[in-house]
């Protein structure tokens, strides 16, 4: 407890992230209204106290939406990090443990999906699935799985030459069981390091797909599909684009923080580095 | 140095063959009939029969592919579903707006990025380096479109300095041409910044650590001579394969930042054809894409090489 406090980065990032993840759980006792009630009459109002954050050109209070996005992101971004970790977990331990010609067409396929454009692949997803939020969490899982693959498999490198690794080897203990007592209990720092960092890109990338159009649909509200909406608006209702940018800024910024806490705390090299 | 060369375009090929095959199953893998897609309901059977034809969609699938491919290697993409006209007619001058817009972005990003992530590695630890490490954290949490629509409402809305959306080629009025460009171009040079500060940086305070600086610095060579000269070199090859890596990043930054302006780009054209269906624009454009990205990975991994002699021989 006394480490994160200490840790500046960790610490913030730490209490804003469970504000969100809060946020996420009781959106239904927040929000004042339902998230897509119209109010015939009030389209476009400014802020004030009976809608805090205005409402939109529906009518819809922009509070109420706002809150109902942050669910939508949270549960994209657990969404998609489960997936990457559920595709690159298997993926680094195989690879790193076997080497030769297994890692190398593993990671020659994972080197094709670490690089490409995750705007691009949400598209293509959405082009073959349809669009909508289940397109977007598949696509990104597609994209950053490539990061913890890689992640694992070079901390598996390192380890399958420690002494406790090769003791139990010759112990003839099986592979599986060498893998999940010795190696992955032993990799975790780098990988709940990136795993949050990936939590940042996920909020990102769900927010931008929707706002490009094909991420999650109407009536359903998120921060990406909210901006998009009110960019016609700028010039009468410069808060409806205010707020929602505000909120993923905060919470990318959270699970930054948290990522580079992390970091620090676990690799202070690093830190020297990267401040 | 062949015999990498020719690995890595062996390797590009693959890729290339994989992409298509993606992109080819696009059409054959969305629920339902294109055709009657394309039709909409209630359509004339005969007209879909003759349509069926004419797109070639009787064959056995893997003969339609070697058609399709066929057809890509000689230029032709087929028709846009919308307005029947050619596909490549419609996306060729678009590819060249989207590759301008990037290298302006990439020319801010580099212009913004080099002398701040020498300051901040030169006064490392001080608040210079602290205030601009932090703003960094925090540019990198910022969302293109939101940073562009903040710079729109600024620009263009607040200040009505500079104009909202259009195009003009810079080849008819270069003065135009800039007023547009400006904004999306910032945009993207900004986030991009962000991220190369922090690279370049990191690199820098690493080769800082190494021998033979504390060398130079003992034997008396003036500190800015070591970190521009000696320094810098050694730790711009790094940043240029981060460069190549996040090119992915950067083109997915191109396809937002587009739509937030309305730029007349590929990405633009992409996104509009995949809200209305017209997936032979579609698959072009995903190719175009696709073929760009794996050529400026092999060119960054060739570049690499050069640089990196220790690369080659691996």
């Amino acid at each position: 407890m006394k480490i994160i406090i200490s840790n500046k980065k960790l610490f913030i990032g730490l209490i804003m992230v469970v504000i969100f993840l809060l946020i996420g759980i009781f959106a239904d006792f927040i929000m004042p209204y339902g998230y897509d009630q119209t109010y015939v009459g009030n389209t476009q109002d400014e802020p004030s106290m009976t809608h805090l954050f205005g409402t939109d050109l529906l009518g819809r209070d922009v509070f109420s939406r706002v809150i109902y996005g942050t669910r939508i992101s949270m549960v994209a971004a657990l969404a998609i990090t489960f997936g990457s970790l559920l595709l690159g977990l298997p993926i680094g331990l195989v690879a790193g443990y076997y080497g030769g010609a297994i890692d190398n067409i593993l990671m020659r396929i994972v080197d094709v999906f670490f690089s490409f454009p995750w705007v691009l692949m949400g598209l293509v997803v959405a082009a073959i699935r349809g669009m909508g939020l289940t397109s977007v969490i598949i696509a990104l899982s597609l994209t950053y799985f490539a990061q913890i693959a890689r992640i694992v498999r070079s901390s598996v490198l390192v380890l399958k030459k420690q002494d406790f690794v090769i003791a139990a080897k010759l112990n003839g203990e099986n592979d599986f069981m060498i893998i999940f007592r010795y190696i992955l209990p032993n990799s975790f720092a780098p990988l709940i390091v990136q795993t949050s960092l990936i939590m940042s890109y996920s909020i990102l990338g769900e927010a931008a797909l929707s706002y490009l159009g094909y991420g999650t649909r109407p009536p359903m509200s998120s921060w990406g599909m909210m901006l998009q909406q009110s960019t016609d608006f700028l010039w009468t209702s410069t808060y409806l684009v205010v707020f929602p940018g505000l909120f993923i800024i905060f919470a990318v910024l959270a699970f930054n923080f948290v990522g580079d806490g992390l970091r620090d705390l676990l690799d202070p090299r690093y830190k020297r580095i990267y401040g | 140095m062949y015999k990498f060369v020719l690995k890595r375009l062996f390797f590009g090929l693959i890729t290339i063959i994989g992409i298509s095959v993606m992109i080819f199953s696009i059409i054959h893998l969305i629920p339902g009939d294109p055709i009657e897609i394309m039709f909409g309901k209630s359509p004339n059977k005969e007209a879909i029969e003759i349509a069926r034809k004419f797109y070639n969609l009787d064959k056995p699938v893997v003969e339609q592919y070697f058609m399709w491919v066929n057809n890509l290697l000689n230029g032709d993409l087929g028709e846009s579903i919308m307005d029947g006209r050619q596909v490549s007619e419609l996306i060729t001058p678009r590819i060249g707006r989207s590759l301008m817009l990037a290298s302006v972005g990439v020319i801010i990003s580099l212009i913004l990025s080099i002398p701040l992530g020498i300051i901040t590695a030169w006064r490392h630890n001080s608040w210079v380096d602290f205030n601009l490490t932090t703003v960094s954290l925090v540019l990198i949490s910022i969302p293109e479109f939101w940073l562009g629509v903040m710079l729109m409402l600024l620009f263009s809305v607040t200040l009505k300095i500079l104009p909202i959306s259009g195009y003009i080629s810079p080849f008819v009025d270069i003065v135009g041409w800039s007023k547009i460009i400006i904004l999306p171009a910032c945009t993207i040079g900004f986030i991009q910044a962000a991220q190369t500060t922090r690279m370049i940086r990191a690199n820098l305070l690493e080769v800082l650590g190494l021998d033979y600086i504390k060398l130079m610095k003992a034997a008396g060579v003036v500190n800015s001579r070591i970190l521009l000269v000696h320094a810098f070199r050694n730790a711009f090859i790094p940043v240029l394969t981060l460069i190549g890596m996040q090119f992915g990043y950067l083109m997915g930054g191109v396809i937002i930042v587009e739509q937030v302006f309305r730029y007349p780009g590929l990405g633009n054209l992409m996104i509009k054809s995949l809200m209305e269906r017209n997936y032979p624009v579609l698959q072009a454009c995903i190719m175009v894409y696709a073929i760009v990205f794996v050529l400026i990975n092999i060119i960054v991994d060739l570049l690499y090489s050069v640089v990196n002699p220790k690369v080659r021989s691996q």
